[in-house]
């Protein structure tokens, strides 16, 4: 597990009555856009870690974030693909987080996925990049 | 690979200095998400930041979700950690955050200064309370 250069939560907001097997795309996130920009690390953040998100909305539940599965996508290629959300979550893995071989993911073409109907609410799903820029020392190791 | 664990395990091991923050968050006049600059007097000019952890329950014993965000910034204002939930870091109680060592960070020059924290519970920004950050410094070289 390589120690962290850099980190940005990225919250994917799920509208309320949100369908069963629905696929939502991550939001677009400059920092991870960056030219060059590296993504070596991924951590999905339970409601026992942060109960209410930056846009005020409550973070999933524990009984959908069981429900969830995620795919990121660098160009055409998936990269993880439909990963159950808690596989990713530090707080089972003794604080250490997945470590990928680094790529730059399009979050836009990334999505999470409901396998049961998730709370009629508006809530959102939260995880954690670890990243690095070319400028960083680690950068090159990746 | 290879350079990257080595760098944690230096780190772990060489931390010439641990600090402790204790933090007092929230106030009756505090809204949800205004940000709270970390005191000057963390600065430690060069030393590295090369673990961070956390102890909760937060003091005094609040039931309150942890709601709790922090952003670190270089001299530049450029971030290092963006909103990064307090919960995200291992602490001595596993059941309220994670367990395991101290997150290892890469030797992050961070200006303290430029760093913030707040949260957007608006319930927790009405009810202060403690909350702590281990910070473990290596010395910059």
């Amino acid at each position: 597990m390589r120690p962290i250069c850099r980190s940005i939560l990225v919250q994917i907001v799920v509208p309320a009555n949100t369908a069963r097997s629905a696929q939502l795309a991550f939001p677009d996130v400059k920092e991870l856009r960056e030219k060059g920009t590296k993504v070596y690390g991924v951590e999905s953040v339970a409601q026992a870690q942060l109960s209410i998100g930056t846009g005020l909305l409550d973070v999933v539940s524990a009984a959908d974030a069981d429900n969830i599965v995620f795919t990121l996508v660098e160009r055409s290629t998936q990269r993880i693909q439909q990963v159950p959300f808690l596989s990713f979550n530090i707080v089972t893995t003794a604080g250490i987080y997945r470590e990928v071989s680094a790529f730059q993911p399009d979050l836009q073409r990334s999505t999470i996925l409901f396998t049961a109907l998730p709370a009629a609410t508006t809530f959102v799903v939260p995880f954690l990049f670890h990243y690095a820029y070319p400028i960083d020392p680690i950068y090159d190791s990746l | 690979m290879r350079r990257g664990v080595h760098i944690q395990a230096r780190g772990i091991q060489t931390a010439r200095n641990v600090e402790v923050f204790t933090l007092l968050f929230g106030g009756p006049n505090v809204a949800a998400n205004t940000p709270i600059a970390f005191s000057s007097r963390t600065a430690r000019g060069m030393w590295r930041v090369i673990g961070l952890s956390t102890r909760q329950p937060l003091a005094p014993a609040v039931n309150l979700n942890p709601s709790v965000l922090f952003t670190l910034r270089d001299a530049n204002g450029r971030d290092f950690l963006t909103d990064c939930p307090l919960g995200s870091l291992p602490s001595v109680d596993p059941t309220l955050g994670t367990p395991g060592f101290p997150k290892a960070f890469d030797w992050l020059p961070v200006s303290w200064e430029n760093s913030f924290y707040y949260s957007p519970n608006p319930a927790t920004a009405q009810n202060p309370f403690t909350f702590f950050l281990t910070v473990y410094y290596g010395d910059g070289n």
